[in-house]
């Protein structure tokens, strides 16, 4: 992977300690990564670096989760961004709604061992 | 601004109780998922690393982190749990012909220590103002104790960082007592708890003591608390005959509890 271009990915969770595991995760598989712990924070990161792929929490101060994969899909520089939704909230009509909002995949945080996230990322990012 | 009194109230439709109540639960079960899910995380890069335990500080310092975080969300739903057991069944009600004596200045150092930490780690200053002698009451201590407790939490939780939490302690005079509307021929005490922070607007003031209150707040903002604390307050000082008291402006909140009281303990 150093010899390509490393894969840009951002990383939304309002929760310190998912962002230093993933973080970390991801880095080994030689990725640039973003992290933002709000969703105004996430908006901007992504309007500037224009990441492969934006892994997301639904439950975010300042906007949520909903309203920033919203204003994703409506941003046409990040057409060919994946999004991903990684949340605790594992009611169907949270999974239907962000799919109508544009999310490509729906993980919920406590079925996933880190291997699997890693893993479910790298099959998005080839 | 006006006090309102958040006690014996029953403002809340129903239809904003039932999706409130909905909200609620996912709102709970997220805050109890997470922890776990990052203890779970943990527990597997410990597993599988070929390192020395002891270059896993970080990940055991997060695991002892939210496992106390497990802790305290537990106890808060238990005693809420616990509390509306007392709603349920009124024989339960500790008011008793015993007399128990109250000293409410070691009340509130007692729940002043205990959130020692957290008012370190928002930098806030906590001032407690009582100058009262002990007094008799017919319940337990205990009950005042959980009280205060859980207002002082609510307020710890929604203060901004470096601001100030007044506490203060003051027996209520006859020109109090009608401000409160509170009966001229007895005796109480009122525990006012002031903190600078998260206002509550107007149209939320129906909703202030519902264990479902914050639910989408929540959601929005990644503030914990959820009014769990203020729910618990709630139903316990109706259960001896207390009151509770809200008033906020400009980003300033004061409650007010009030204890019925027997007499100075000499």
């Amino acid at each position: 992977m150093s010899e390509k271009k490393a894969h840009k990915i951002l990383v939304v969770d309002d929760n310190q300690f998912y962002l230093q595991i993933i973080e970390s995760e991801l880095k080994k598989l030689g990725c640039e990564v973003f992290t933002a712990q709000d969703g105004e924070k996430a908006l901007s990161i992504a309007d500037k670096e224009l990441p492969d792929l934006i892994l997301i929490d639904l439950i975010l101060p300042k906007v949520d989760g909903f309203e920033v994969i919203e204003k994703l899909s409506k941003n046409k520089d990040l057409n060919d961004s994946k999004i991903i939704v990684f949340s605790q909230l594992s009611q169907q009509e949270d999974i239907d709604k962000v799919k109508k909002l544009g999310a490509d995949a729906y993980m919920i945080k406590k079925d996933f061992s880190v291997k699997e996230l890693v893993d479910k990322i790298e099959s998005m990012i080839k | 601004m006006k006090y309102t009194e958040i006690t014996n109230k029953n403002q809340v439709a129903e239809k904003d109780l039932i999706s409130l109540k909905k909200e609620y639960i996912a709102i709970v079960s997220h805050k109890l998922l997470s922890p776990l899910t990052i203890i779970k995380w943990n527990l597997e890069l410990i597993k599988g690393g070929n390192k020395d335990c002891t270059e896993f500080k970080d990940n055991f310092d997060a695991i002892d982190m939210n496992i106390k975080k497990l802790e305290t969300y537990s106890d808060v739903l238990m005693k809420v749990a616990e509390a509306q057991d007392l709603l349920v069944d009124e024989d339960k009600i500790e008011l008793s012909k015993d007399k128990f004596v109250v000293d409410f200045n070691n009340i509130l150092q007692t729940v002043k220590k205990k959130y020692k930490e957290d008012i370190d780690t928002k930098s806030l200053k906590f001032d407690i103002n009582c100058q009262l002698k002990k007094y008799v009451v017919n319940y337990k201590k205990d009950y005042i104790l959980e009280i205060i407790d859980s207002i002082i939490k609510n307020a710890v939780d929604y203060s901004n960082e470096r601001t100030k939490i007044n506490v203060e302690c003051f027996k209520f005079d006859e020109k109090k007592k009608s401000e409160f509307e509170l009966d001229k021929n007895s005796e109480f005490v009122g525990v006012e708890i002031e903190n600078i922070g998260l206002e509550i607007k107007r149209d939320e003031i129906g909703l202030i003591g519902e264990s479902f209150f914050r639910g989408d707040f929540a959601k929005k903002s990644g503030l914990k608390g959820y009014g769990l604390s203020l729910y618990l307050a709630k139903i316990l000082i109706e259960n001896i005959n207390g009151k509770l008291f809200f008033k906020s402006e400009n980003g300033i909140t004061k409650f007010v509890a009030v204890f019925f009281v027997k007499n100075v303990y000499n």
